[in-house]
């Protein structure tokens, strides 16, 4: 009897994937998702770095043609005052993307710090993490305009209310990497062969938790976005002359009715934003975590 | 048992404390004076003065942290800087809408998100499975008050099935409360649902894969018995987990999908009074979610024993 | 002769993965007879798990295809059954101890649930009747205390008790067939005797047919009628018991009785063994499989693969030496 075996295939089901770079690379092939969602961020980013040329200045008023709907000369139509809101959303991704920048990099160094202090030395756990379950324990949203309403609303107050509420989150997952990694027979073995403290964590440690840290970041960039325009939105977010999505979201609710595009546009814009980032963290986090292969038993069709 | 709820709600005393402290703190991080910069640019000195005395301003911190704590905890929580309303009675005043809100969102949440969750892990790549996923990415990528203003445009101003704002109180009949209080629910349930639903898939995924439901299969059970009384069971702990930590969430949502709505309730009243710098009433609020949060959270950790015999306390 | 109870004919598992579909079981065949004990043998890997999960039903459909002749059961043919009727089967005709009793039952739920449901799902009794039979089961399985047991979770039980609980659920319904996956392997040597007994004579007393898995000869003197030995995925002997301990035909199952023989024998410095590991899947592509560790082999063997031909009048091998008497080694 003939028996057709694909030795091949499985050969090179063994043989590739091995580096990260190739596992990348076979992703993008494969994966629509992830090369769709690059697309769009890398068009937002390059919108928000080159939107001073792109868009003509969004705080021009031209009241005659207000609430004009979107047309062949005003693509995304004209707001309650006349302004445009093509140029309005354009310059919109500069602040959002700005800020959600901003907080991805404040939240992954301080939570880094938080957590790797927390894991690593044990007399500082109870005390920060308590701190950290205190600051959970406030709904992000009331914590963060709460701040800005009573700080002011500068661009470092904004980042800064922002950052807080995300940072416990940041520090308890490198605590909970830290706390596995120092168990590690090669973390062990540096310390044990009397490694600083601070070339063991920078040399074994951070490299070892540096994947969850990245697509942590990445969540928090999407959820900054979020939050800053829900505070915006709120009327405790960027001050209402600055045309952040959120701001422009607020002054288009009293016209939902009458000229949809005011607040539309820049949802769109958030959505696809917030979205492709999402969809990039959750694409990070499959290539670290290794899915786990079926087994012969299961009746799941 | 009782033992472990008590060792709880004693560890819940150096959080509560510790949010204490942080709102407390949160007035001595308003730059310059804070009775001047709260009184606003049109108050006479006169009333600067009065916000001054009411906040105790002119005692050291320590002292007034004291103070304030022990009013705290008698229930003393001052009156309202806006209104001059004791915020005790303000709050039962515009808790209704709030607690109603709150209740129908987590029903409506648990009620959608977990078949979607269950289903989704049952047939991986089946239609409702792509659906949901892809549900749950967008309920994570869009601010809630888009989601709200989505829901009016479409089901208020467009079908006109339900009011674009309007709250019916409870005296006036649950039904109509209910009715008005449905795009709001949904609102703030969306990202609970995208939460719930998408950790119900991965702890069923896990269960799927556990030795005792293939014996489930060997006895000959029904898939949709297996499926409720076997596997659900077992993913139910990641489950109530995430309902307690999304629950932070959906306060963050009320607060938000109130002020779209126009419901006069306490996420309406914390917003309004942040902007109004009504310093006692934030206070009190900030203080009355976190405690929510921490009861609901406790709550979760006690449930852990109902649905797990294998834990004990 | 009546119609056998089992019949498999020719069936074929394979892995189905992007590139193709890889065999792991080849166009094995046997029979089983009603209250018959067939042991399958061989070492880990080659197939006997799947066989076993392809008779009743639960291979991962999404990775694993068994196809063939077909699988006989009771007259009719599980391979081209539906689901639903499948499942009407399992737990009733047709009943699975698998090996891992410490996850094998759901932790959540009383074991007397776990056993009363089976009777509730495919009798329609009342829950109260199957409770009060499902501490019946657990006293007939020698569980002490046996009602109070009932109410009990999976973790309060030892190893060897869950088991007894699997193996009351197993033969709730006095099923026709019982295949037993190395029940066992995970219990305490002590135990596996005492759960193996009582598995035998609750078996006997309900007239059920047993397909016991297991890589341990040991309990196969004790329990097989006949004996089929798996290598790579075919069957390579097939033969009643005694006959197979006497005049084991095939080089493979000689090695394996070797092996076993001389644990008995404390004087032995070294212990003989099988050279070589069993080979990897896709590269069996012709010849016998075991003729890379085969001591005897010649030149066709790495040729032509031998077919099972018979050795006597129950007794069948595949291998080349078939036709010429094969002497013992000294």
């Amino acid at each position: 009897m003939a028996i057709t075996v694909s030795s091949d295939s499985t050969g090179r089901g063994l043989a590739r994937g091995r580096s990260l770079a190739a596992r990348t690379v076979r992703f993008v092939a494969h994966r629509p998702v992830l090369a769709v969602s690059s697309g769009i961020l890398l068009l937002f980013v390059a919108v928000a770095l080159l939107s001073p040329w792109l868009a003509g200045d969004p705080g021009t008023l031209n009241p005659p043609r207000r609430l004009k709907p979107p047309s062949a000369t005003q693509w995304f139509g004209t707001d309650h005052v006349g302004r445009s809101v093509f140029d309005r959303t354009l310059w919109g991704a500069r602040i959002s993307l700005g800020v959600g920048f901003a907080v991805a990099i404040t939240t992954t160094v301080v939570g880094v710090l938080v957590g790797i202090v927390a894991g690593y030395f044990r007399l500082a756990d109870t005390v920060i993490m308590r701190a950290m379950d205190a600051v959970m324990a406030i709904p992000a949203i009331l914590l963060a305009i709460a701040l800005v309403a009573l700080v002011g609303s500068s661009p470092l107050v904004i980042v800064t209310a922002i950052s807080v509420p995300e940072i416990p989150r940041m520090a308890r997952m490198v605590r909970a990497s830290v706390l596995v990694l120092r168990e590690q027979a090669y973390v062990e073995a540096a310390i044990t062969c009397g490694g600083r403290v601070h070339s063991i964590l920078l040399r074994h440690i951070l490299p070892g938790a540096a994947g969850p840290i990245l697509v942590q970041a990445t969540y928090v960039f999407a959820s900054a976005m979020i939050l800053e325009a829900i505070l915006s939105f709120l009327g405790a977010g960027t001050p209402p002359n600055v045309p952040s999505w959120g701001n422009m979201m607020a002054e288009g609710r009293q016209y939902l009715q009458l000229a949809p595009w005011i607040l539309g546009f820049p949802a769109l814009g958030l959505a696809l934003v917030v979205l492709s980032v999402n969809l990039l963290g959750d694409v990070w986090r499959d290539m670290l975590d290794p899915s786990l292969a079926p087994s012969a038993a299961g009746v799941t069709r | 048992m009782i033992a472990y709820v008590l060792g709880r709600l004693l560890a819940a005393i150096p959080v509560l404390s510790a949010v204490a402290a942080f709102v407390f703190l949160l007035l001595s991080l308003v730059p310059g004076d804070p009775a001047v910069v709260i009184a606003g640019d049109l108050a006479t000195p006169e009333q600067v003065e009065a916000i001054r005395r009411s906040l105790a301003l002119d005692r050291p911190l320590v002292e007034r942290f004291v103070t304030w704590l022990g009013h705290m905890l008698t229930g003393d929580f001052g009156n309202s800087l806006f209104s001059g309303i004791a915020v005790s009675e303000l709050i039962v005043q515009r808790i209704e809408p709030t607690l109603v809100l709150a209740l129908m969102t987590i029903v409506i949440a648990v009620t959608v998100a977990v078949p979607l969750g269950l289903v989704s892990a049952y047939h991986p790549t089946g239609i409702v499975a792509r659906l949901t996923m892809a549900g749950a990415v967008l309920g994570f990528s869009l601010p809630v008050f888009v989601v709200a203003f989505g829901l009016v445009y479409v089901f208020a101003l467009g079908l006109g099935w339900f009011p674009v704002q309007s709250y019916v109180p409870l005296s006036e009949g649950l039904a109509g409360t209910l009715h008005s209080l449905v795009l709001p629910a949904v609102a703030v349930s969306f990202l609970y649902i995208a939460l719930i639903a998408r950790v119900t898939r991965a702890a069923v995924l896990e269960v799927l894969r556990e030795d005792y439901v293939r014996t489930a299969h060997a006895k000959g059970l029904a898939a949709r018995l297996i499926l409720t009384r076997h596997v659900l069971r077992n993913a139910a702990v990641p489950v109530i987990t995430i309902i307690g930590i999304g629950f932070a969430a959906l306060l963050g949502g009320v607060v938000v999908t109130e002020t779209v709505f126009s419901i006069p309730g306490l996420g309406r009243l914390t917003a309004d009074s942040i902007l109004r710098r009504d310093y006692p009433v934030v206070q009190a609020l900030i203080l009355l979610f976190s405690t929510v949060y921490v009861a609901v959270n406790l709550a979760v950790d006690i449930a852990y024993v109902l649905v797990d015999p294998r834990i004990r306390y | 002769m009546t119609a056998p109870l089992l019949k498999v004919e020719d069936l074929t598992i394979s892995l189905a993965s992007d590139g193709g579909s890889l065999p792991l079981v080849k166009s094995l065949s046997f029979e089983i007879a009603a209250g018959e004990t067939l042991c399958l043998v061989g070492e880990s890997g080659c197939g006997k798990s799947l066989t076993a999960l392809a008779i009743i039903g639960l291979l991962n459909r999404r990775i694993m295809r068994a196809s063939g002749g077909g699988i006989f059961f009771e007259g009719r043919d599980l391979l081209s059954a539906d689901a639903e009727a499948m499942r009407r089967l399992r737990g009733d005709r047709l009943a699975m101890v698998f090996q891992e009793p410490m996850t094998s039952l759901n932790p959540v739920q009383q074991v007397g649930r776990q056993i009363s449901e089976v009777i509730v799902e495919h009798r329609g009794t009342s829950e109260r009747e199957a409770e009060r039979e499902a501490v019946r089961l657990l006293d007939l399985v020698r569980i002490p205390d046996a009602a109070r047991r009932a109410r009990d979770f999976p973790h309060q039980l030892s190893g060897g008790m869950r088991q007894r609980v699997m193996i009351a659920m197993a033969l709730a319904l006095r099923p026709a067939l019982l295949i037993a996956d190395e029940p066992t392997t995970a219990l305490d040597v002590t135990i596996q005797a005492q759960v193996l007994a009582l598995m035998d004579e609750l078996r006997r007393e309900f007239g059920t047919a047993l397909l016991l898995i297991t890589h341990d000869l040991g309990v196969v003197a004790e329990m097989a009628d006949r004996v089929l030995v798996l290598y790579a995925g075919r069957a390579v002997e097939e033969a009643p018991v005694e006959q197979l301990f006497d005049q084991p035909t095939h080089p493979y199952t000689r090695g394996l009785l070797d092996a076993i023989r001389q644990l008995l024998k404390p004087d032995i410095e070294r212990l003989a063994e099988i050279p070589g590991t069993v080979p990897v899947p896709a590269k069996l592509d012709r010849g016998c499989s075991f003729a890379e560790r085969c001591g005897l082999a010649m030149p066709i063997c790495g040729e032509k693969r031998p077919v099972l031909g018979p050795r006597g009048s129950r007794h069948s091998a595949a291998c080349w030496l078939g036709h010429l008497p094969v002497e013992q080694p000294a």
